[in-house]
């Protein structure tokens, strides 16, 4: 996650800046609210079902606010350490070493916590202080508190969908950020997403759509959750690359969604009625 | 565009459920229809649609092995799926002969079929197989119905026939005027396709007609008049095996009696004599391993009642009762698939490693000495958690109340109990498998399928497919003897819990008081959770889904029909229960 031997004096975080614009298609008023939010300094929830855009939104807007972007996936063995540094080992002792949250709240930067419910509670904690009208960052290890730099923001997203018994923000976690709700986009975005980012044709990509959509509207235990734009892209890009449909289908899309073999065999049916 | 088994209907029944919610947002159940008779008055070789319900012939009766099997029952899905999306209109027979009643079904099937090839293009190859009547043929009635059929479903398809033609050219206009959504085309065009074709003198029989396609349902739901009853009632229930079950009166002919349950079977006092000397005469010999008081609570009086229950423990033989399911069975797949997903990871130790986040001073130290020495050494100066899957002990409870019998239910809940079980003795979790069912407060038998000792075997599977039911349901006492049970397991901190089998309603011969042990089981269940033991209710009776809700909390319960659905019932009460 830290790159020190990147890292400039000068810019440190220079080799966190987007190199070219990322494309987005907004689907809603979105980037609005982010703009709006990043302006009054307030930390960002973004809510939404995997796949929809959560990730490439903040990239985006981080290219269009001019910010370096930290990202760091988090996960349930990721600790406190991992996030605001550590001391670590060398020949002569130890010496202390920024983790990308202290790098972000140090210089300025973006800093997003992407399915930040898969990190445990007590690790998410940390970022409490950073999160109201002190912006400060305690570092009980070193003994030192880092006011956070003006630009310095915090974006963390999760997908309230995947409901799981320990998986989910506390209350004095949640309330602590604005949250902008994503959705898939509409069947017309959704394809001309799929269409831009793989290039297959307008009718391909609305096939696509349409099969998503089914995959979405079972509602039934098997299938938490439908089949996300992402998921789209890649079997449209396999299809770009000269795979038959159903094919890509298969291994793009209802593969990865379920191992319920009948659920499968039954959504390639579908996949058969869509590209007869 | 495959099924996971070929051949019967039952191996398709489920891929067609998930096909028909999941492509046409329709909940509709699929269900083998019953075979024909040898005699051949009843015929059974097409598909019987239903609101609730699609009766699927078995494919090897209705094609001969003419077409693909997996091929017809995706078809007949389809079609199936069509009528019930854009049928929406039930027709009067009224003075329609016949002959045009059949015209108008073929007609609004082609309706149905064409609006539905608009969504979905790749119907057409899956219904083209099953349209082979072309020009060659001889001009019956049927057969020129047969080929109009297949000319409103295949473009490609070229026919000479004056009425075939007339009936494409009417069908397409009327279609393209409506956009196909008025299904009083299908009236209209049969009622003038059925006199042209009556003028022409050909014969038709009215009592052997079926259409060419065989995917083709008999097109009862779209008429008003009831259709020949050719398929078995969805809840028709199948002969009961079990002597004691038969002895019960059946709750449906019982009159209402506000002071009993109305939804539990309750056999009088002498018939409880009787079916509880079947449930120990019956083929099983039983070992008495236990006895046990417990006390019970008594609303009226707000007091327990001490030493109230006396449970006996007993532990069956083995006996070839009944078969158990198939070994590998896609339910217990998907059981297994899901402990798996479900495993909760704890600390089990610490260990010394290349980085982390906590130092070990005394490796520092030491590591320190080392470098000073001029020693190279393995240097591992932090301390790391090893983490270790583990989940808190788990007991199933069987209810083998004679109540649990009725409909045929208790054949299911010991199958799934029978899935359950060897899912969880695959995923190593610590678990015991328990029935109990009572005859008064003196009587609360408590039956040792499988304990936390014992290794899941084709013994405990035996015994435990070999249980009947019979007798009353006390739960409360049930509860607390369980909780007894798993006390000495719950040594890692993790909650246990108590999975009980049971429709969840409480009832007992000595009790007249429905509300008595009602809230005796609430106060045994919240005894429970005060111990950290968290009891969650599969029910496989839809009807006292509220009852039982009451009693374990909705979070808590799952409806649990039949084995195939374990899954999805386990998935809704593990997220809370485990």
């Amino acid at each position: 996650m830290t790159r020190p031997h990147l890292a400039s004096a000068t810019e440190p975080l220079e080799a966190w800046r987007l190199s070219q614009e990322p494309w987005y298609r907004p689907v809603h008023r979105e980037t609005e609210w982010f703009t709006a939010a990043y302006r009054a300094r307030l930390p960002i929830m973004l809510k939404g079902p995997t796949g929809c855009g959560k990730t490439r939104l903040v990239e985006y807007m981080a290219w269009t606010l001019g910010r370096p972007l930290i990202t760091i996936a988090c996960h349930e063995d990721m600790t406190a350490g991992d996030l605001v540094g550590r001391y670590l080992l060398d020949g002569n002792g130890t010496y202390w070493q920024d983790g990308p949250l202290t790098q972000a709240v140090r210089h300025g930067a973006i800093c997003y916590l992407d399915e930040v419910v898969e990190a445990r509670t007590d690790t998410t904690v940390v970022i409490h202080p950073l999160t109201d009208s002190r912006r400060i960052l305690p570092i009980d290890k070193c003994g030192e508190v880092i006011a956070a730099h003006p630009d310095f923001a915090l974006v963390i997203s999760f997908n309230p969908h995947y409901q799981h018994v320990s998986k989910d923000l506390k209350p004095s976690t949640r309330q602590r950020f604005v949250a902008i709700d994503m959705h898939w986009p509409q069947a017309q975005a959704e394809a001309e997403i799929v269409a831009h980012e793989t290039g297959v044709s307008r009718d391909v990509a609305q096939q696509l759509v349409t099969l998503a959509g089914r995959t979405r509207t079972l509602d039934d235990p098997s299938l938490p959750e439908g089949a996300s734009t992402r998921m789209l892209i890649y079997a449209a890009t396999l299809i770009a690359g000269g795979m038959d449909a159903p094919s890509a289908c298969r291994i793009g899309m209802i593969q990865p969604l379920t191992d319920d073999t009948d659920l499968s065999a039954a959504l390639m049916a579908v996949v058969a009625g869509v590209f007869g | 565009m495959e099924l996971a088994e070929q051949g019967s209907v039952d191996a398709a029944t489920r891929v067609l459920g998930f096909y028909l919610k999941a492509a046409w947002n329709v909940a509709t159940k699929v269900q083998p229809l019953m075979a024909a008779h040898e005699d051949g008055d009843l015929r059974a070789d097409r598909p019987v649609l239903t609101e609730p319900v699609l009766f699927l012939p078995d494919a090897r009766i209705a094609c001969d092995g003419a077409v693909d099997e997996r091929l017809f029952y995706l078809a007949s899905a389809a079609h199936a799926a069509a009528h019930l999306t854009w049928s929406t209109v039930r027709y009067e027979r009224g003075k329609l002969r016949p002959l045009q009643v059949a015209l108008v079904g073929a007609i609004e099937d082609a309706r149905v079929e064409r609006l539905a090839m608009q969504r979905y293009p790749g119907l057409r190859h899956w219904w083209m197989p099953f349209h082979q009547t072309g020009t060659s043929s001889v001009k019956t009635a049927t057969a020129l119905m047969a080929r109009l059929s297949r000319a409103l479903l295949d473009p490609l398809y070229a026919d000479d026939d004056g009425w075939v033609k007339k009936g494409r050219a009417l069908f397409d206009r009327a279609f393209v005027g409506t956009g196909g959504l008025d299904p009083a085309i299908s009236r209209e065009l049969g009622n003038l396709l059925g006199n042209d074709l009556g003028q022409m003198r050909v014969q038709f029989n009215a009592k052997t007609y079926a259409q060419e396609a065989r995917y083709r349902d008999d097109n009862s739901l779209v008429w008003h008049a009831e259709p020949t009853p050719i398929a078995p009632s969805h809840d028709d229930t199948p002969a009961e095996r079990n002597a004691s079950m038969q002895a019960s009166r059946d709750l449906r002919d019982l009159p209402a009696d506000d002071a009993r349950p109305p939804e539990k079977v309750a056999d009088s006092h002498g018939d409880v004599q009787a079916s509880g000397s079947d449930v120990h005469d019956d083929e099983t010999s039983f070992t008495l391993v236990s006895v046990a008081r417990y006390r019970e609570w008594d609303y009226v009086i707000r007091r327990y009642r001490a030493n109230w229950c006396r449970v006996e423990t007993l532990r069956a033989e083995p006996v070839d009762a009944r078969i158990a399911p198939q070994p590998d069975d896609p339910s217990e797949r998907r059981v297994r698939a899901l402990f798996r997903a479900a495993r909760n990871r704890v600390v089990v130790g610490r260990t010394r490693a290349h980085e982390g986040d906590v130092l070990d001073l005394d490796a520092c130290i030491a590591g320190r000495v080392e470098a000073r020495r001029g020693a190279s050494d393995d240097f591992k100066a932090f301390v790391a958690r090893r983490m270790r899957a583990e989940s808190g002990p788990l007991a199933v409870l069987l209810d083998m109340s004679a109540s649990a019998g009725t409909a045929g239910r208790m054949h299911g809940a010991l199958v799934s109990s029978c899935l359950l079980g060897r899912a969880l003795a695959a995923s190593d979790r610590r678990f015991a498998l328990y029935g109990f069912h009572s005859d008064g407060r003196e009587r609360v038998l408590f039956h040792l399928f499988k304990d936390f000792d014992d290794a899941w075997s084709s013994a405990v599977e035996q015994r435990l497919m070999g249980a009947t039911p019979g007798l009353s349901t006390r739960f409360g006492a049930a509860l607390r003897h369980v909780g007894e049970q798993l006390r000495p397991h719950m040594t890692t901190g993790l909650p246990a819990s108590v999975w009980v089998v049971s429709d969840g309603v409480p009832y007992d011969i000595d009790s007249f008081d429905p509300r008595y042990l009602r809230d005796d089981m609430r106060r045994a269940i919240s005894e429970l959770a005060q111990q950290g033991i968290r009891c969650a209710c599969l029910s496989p009776d839809e009807a006292s889904l509220d009852v039982a809700a009451a009693m374990f909390g909705r979070d808590r319960l799952a409806l649990l029909n039949e084995p195939a659905d374990l899954a999805k019932a386990l998935r809704h009460v593990m997220t809370i229960a485990t």
